[in-house]
């Protein structure tokens, strides 16, 4: 009787809970698996759970049900469904999450942050950045510390330093050009970035050859959990990426074109004065391997390139000037192959060797009736990096490292024929530099003697400049005392070196006899957590910086004599310089409201033997950038940017003097660098909405630089004989409406 | 930056900065010397060309004084103020020869001797291509405008010394330009073949090239427009719509100190 009650009452519940239902449970969007989430069937009381895959199997009797998922950080999930005889097995929950970044990944294989100084721009905050049009470098420019770049250049400046004195890093690896045409955008697919270091004054062992700071930027690696991809397009450009998972590892692949010298040739289409022969134009492409050999081994092989080109040819005379007509053609291309092996030896010790290999090239050539010039230069680099982490003790940390570059270039230049006066040049000249090493040992200590508050971190940096054949030791320090658990006092200091440049230590052109340049830099600052623990609230950062420079090359047109021979020196290290200032940052952090205000009050000067002390010709006492950002609950964002910034000095004209020979003035100029041009004030728009499909993800930009069209002066243009001038505007007000699908 | 060429080169607008090719204010127009190469010692004698169109005929003078080019000798230096050598030639001197209405064209001349030792510390390289002499003119009218120009004499030891070139006459729609043009009319100048000549150039290493000069024209108005301000001596040049009276000044440079000019004023 009970075994016949038994399978009764079973018969019953089968009839009961009798059809299998299995499907998934995935992000919207995304597709990805969301894994342990609770999957409920009302009002029937019945629940199962998510595994790994997001798969769930559950037996649901005949009828009319609701399912009901409710997962932290998406929206409430609903559907109704009617349940018939027949097993199901294709069931797809879509869960849509509150917010979108879907690029945004867990940063794998961070490291520490080891200077207290750097700031780090996630891709999250640089792809909404207002005014940037999502372009990492460009977003660089909001942070503390950073001034403007003039005219049309996006070069970035630190702390009181020249743009030459700031290093790009890709990688770790140095690379020669980081944005396309000087500065209309980097070089670098947003989406295929990870982060991007900023490393100002004070920074460490680790990277060197620089006065002013590093930028360094990360790759990002594919992802392993499945196969993803997005195509965008906008007024300038368009591009597509791919990733996912490949055996033990990943891949990713990222190409970009411009397409906005096409409608420049529309533009001079028929224009008898002005032939586009070559639109301008570039490409870039990223792509990167990852695997895992081993559970203590990780191989990483990363690939960037980059092609910008662009040519015109004047019909007719310009500026009436029928002996002015001609072409003008510009190349630049470079490539970097970025093999990298990581390995942890145990908890303790783990080493990391890369290596960057590629070519840079350089070509412009200009042609005016019989005059003709031209400048090309083509340059191998290998750029060697190995780096072991050890902790010898709990409270201690040392790291040693190798950072060197070998460069093989090789510089050719036309000059147009010099028809009279003494001594002409050659017509073509062909510079065969050596081969340019740059080798660099470094040393970094992390020490946190136990029950204080501090940690000091002394290291050491030796380089070795073929160029100058000189071997530079650059001791390093930094502090750092924990006031309190949301208080941190900071401070460091250093000595940098930086070689000439290729050209100034060529024999020809340049000087052989140049040293490396030099600066030392003192920081100290404080950085605040009103938050104490919570997520929304205040922080705030401050650091003072003083800089010193000395042995800065400068031209000269001294003579000399050199290898027996009466010739001009070209170059000496004759230059010095200040730079003072404070960098300061504060930040709101906010679910729905964000945003920060930096502000950099500095004073930046030069001395050398032809002016005496200037103001530098990047100087900006202040520099004040606001920054807010509201996401909506629908998928909108809303982000504003304005920036206020002291104007750059220049050197007036005060006089002008006609050469009758040659037909054309010659301005006589007052004061170095005793003027300023007008204040810069701008105002950057940014808006984002998402449209979330079950499988895919559609993405629209507006991004409105220059909202308020202002017209901010770049430069000063002359008229014929400089006693007239008016000022030149830089960019409009330039919109961009973009789309982008992720899927 | 490449981007930054184009768009500043079409971003500019000539006109509201003023036309080279327009005489209205002070100008000097041509400096014209009757020797442009000579020995080192040697007198020459120069001829100014200015304007002071709309002057309403103010007194002017000039000030001359005269230095080795510092660029011969790798300086930085567009005139010869400060210069440790350098000459006073002439100081405050009434200008003569302009006359109502145009007060445009030649005026009272003056004469340069280049000092005997100018090459002394020339190599003989730079002896036998030359070196230049500066001559520096500035003209000041009686409200204290001034306006400064510079003329360059190669001072050479070469045996063919450079002349100046010829500007026979200036064609207008195919004939000499005789009156005021009343619409349009195509400019070109008369150059003979001769005026272009060939010079060599001695390097460092003790090789010689022989060089041709390039010779351009350069046109200057009182009124009117024209579309090129400087051409070739092929090249043309269309003066549309000047009123009188107006002048019309023509030079011709070979690019190595030598000129020549031609004016040309209606009543």
């Amino acid at each position: 009787m009970r075994i016949v009650l038994f399978w009764s009452v079973s018969l019953f519940a089968f009839a009961a809970f009798g059809v299998t239902h299995s499907g998934k449970v995935l992000e919207k969007g995304t597709r990805l698996p969301l894994k342990g989430a609770n999957v409920f069937v009302l009002p029937l009381q019945l629940k199962v759970r998510t595994d790994n895959e997001g798969a769930f199997s559950i037996d649901i009797p005949e009828g009319d049900f609701t399912w009901v998922v409710n997962v932290s950080d998406y929206i409430r999930y609903e559907r109704e469904e009617h349940q018939g005889p027949e097993p199901v097995t294709s069931t797809i929950l879509y869960l849509e999450r509150r917010l979108y970044d879907v690029y945004e990944t867990t940063i794998y294989g961070k490291e520490e942050k080891r200077d207290d100084r750097s700031h780090t721009l996630t891709q999250k905050q640089f792809l909404k950045m207002p005014g940037s049009g999502g372009d990492p470098l460009k977003a660089v420019q909001n942070l503390p510390g950073i001034a403007r770049a003039s005219g049309f250049s996006s070069n970035i400046i630190i702390e009181g330093s020249a743009p030459k004195d700031t290093h790009y890093t890709l990688d770790g690896i140095e690379i020669p050009i980081v944005f396309h045409f000087g500065g209309l955008t980097s070089v670098f697919f947003p989406e295929a970035i990870e982060r991007l270091d900023y490393l100002p004054s004070g920074y460490g062992p680790e990277y060197g050859r620089a006065m002013g700071g590093q930028i360094g930027v990360w790759t990002k690696s594919g992802r392993t959990d499945a196969a993803r991809g997005l195509t965008f397009v906008d007024f300038f450009q368009a591009g597509a990426l791919a990733e996912g998972p490949v055996g033990n590892g990943s891949y990713l692949v990222g190409v970009r074109q411009s397409y906005f010298g096409l409608l420049l040739g529309l533009l001079f289409q028929g224009n008898a004065n002005f032939d586009l022969q070559v639109v301008p134009a570039y490409t870039d492409g990223i792509a990167v391997y990852e695997t895992k050999f081993t559970d203590h081994d990780r191989f990483r092989f990363a690939t960037a390139a980059s092609d910008d080109r662009l040519g015109f040819l004047f019909s007719s005379p310009v500026n009436k000037d029928a002996t002015a007509r001609g072409s003008f053609n510009y190349e630049t291309s470079f490539y970097r192959f970025i093999p990298e092996w990581i390995h942890k030896f145990s908890d303790d010790t783990s080493s990391r060797v890369f290596l960057g290999v590629g070519k840079d090239f350089v070509h412009v050539d200009a042609t005016s009736n019989d005059q003709s010039f031209s400048f090309e230069t083509s340059n191998w680099a290998v750029t060697p990096r190995a780096e072991i982490e050890h902790k010898i003790l709990a409270s201690w940390k040392s790291i040693w490292g190798i950072d060197s570059l070998f460069n093989w270039p090789t510089y050719s230049f036309q000059l147009p024929a010099s028809g009279s006066g003494s001594s002409p040049t050659p017509k073509t000249v062909t510079l065969e530099t050596p081969r340019i090493q740059m080798a660099g040992l470094y040393l970094r200590n992390e020490i946190a003697p136990p029950e204080t508050n501090w940690t000091l971190s002394p290291g050491l940096r030796t380089d070795y400049f073929s160029s100058t054949h000189e071997t530079l030791l650059g001791p390093r320090f930094a502090a750092r005392y924990q006031w309190s658990e949301n208080l941190t006092l900071r401070g460091a200091t250093g000595l940098y070196y930086q070689p000439p440049q290729p050209q100034e230590i060529e024999k020809t052109i340049g000087n052989p006899s140049l040293s490396a340049s030099r600066a030392v830099h003192f920081t100290t600052g404080f950085e605040k957590d009103f938050r104490e623990g919570a997520k929304e609230g205040f922080s705030i950062s401050s650091d003072a910086f003083y800089k010193v420079m000395d042995r800065i090359v400068v031209p000269s047109s001294t003579y000399v004599v050199r290898d027996g021979q009466l010739v001009t020196e070209n170059y000496n290290n004759a230059g010095s310089g200040h730079a003072v200032g404070l960098a300061s940052e504060l930040k709101l952090h906010g679910r729905m409201l964000s945003g920060f205000l930096s502000y950099t009050l500095s004073q930046s000067t030069r001395h050398d033997p032809s002016h005496g002390e200037y103001l530098f010709q990047y100087d900006q006492t202040h520099v004040a950038t606001l920054g807010l950002q509201l996401e909506g609950q629908d998928h909108w964002t809303l982000s504003a940017r304005v920036r206020y910034v002291t104007g750059n000095p220049y050197t007036p004209v005060i006089d002008s003097v006609y050469d009758t020979d040659a037909g054309f003035y010659t301005p006589i100029y007052g004061l170095y660098n005793s003027q300023r041009l007008p204040d810069f004030f701008s105002v950057d728009l940014r808006f984002d909405k998402q449209w979330i499909f079950n499988s895919w993800i559609l993405s629209l930009y507006v991004d409105v630089q220059n909202a308020t069209n202002n017209k901010n002066v770049e430069a000063i243009r002359y008229g014929y004989n400089y006693k007239t001038s008016d000022f030149l505007a830089g960019l409009p007000i330039l919109p961009t409406i973009g789309l982008k699908g992720e899927f | 930056m490449p981007l930054v060429a184009l768009l500043l080169l079409f971003g500019c607008s000539r006109l509201d900065l003023g036309l080279v090719e327009l005489l209205s204010e002070l100008r000097v127009v041509a400096l014209k010397a009757d020797q442009p190469e000579v020995a080192a010692g040697t007198t020459v004698t120069i001829t100014p060309v200015v304007s002071d169109f709309k002057g309403g005929g103010r007194a002017l003078t000039y000030s001359v004084s005269g230095c080795l080019d510092p660029a011969s000798i790798g300086e930085q230096a567009e005139r010869c103020d400060s210069r440790a050598d350098r000459v006073e030639i002439a100081a405050s001197t009434g200008v003569t020869g302009l006359s109502s209405p145009h007060y445009t064209g030649a005026i009272n001349t003056f004469s340069v001797t280049v000092p005997p030792a100018v090459l002394t510390l020339a190599s003989g390289v730079q002896k036998a291509n030359g070196w230049w002499y500066l001559v520096q003119f500035a003209l000041t009218a009686s409200d204290g405008a001034t306006v400064t120009a510079v003329k360059r004499i190669l001072v050479s030891n070469r045996g063919t010394v450079n002349t100046n070139p010829t500007l026979t006459s200036v064609i207008a729609d195919g004939a000499a330009l005789a009156t005021l043009p009343t619409d349009r009319t195509t400019l070109s100048a008369s150059v003979p073949a001769a005026s272009k000549q060939s010079y060599t150039l001695t390097f460092s290493d003790g090789s010689t090239k022989s060089q041709d000069e390039s010779l351009a024209v350069r046109w200057f108005i009182t009124s009117g427009t024209l579309t090129s301000a400087t051409t070739g001596t092929e090249g043309t040049t269309d003066w549309q719509s000047p009123t009188a009276p107006a002048t019309l000044v023509t030079v011709l440079s070979d690019g190595r100190g030598g000129t020549d000019y031609q004016i040309f004023s209606s009543p």
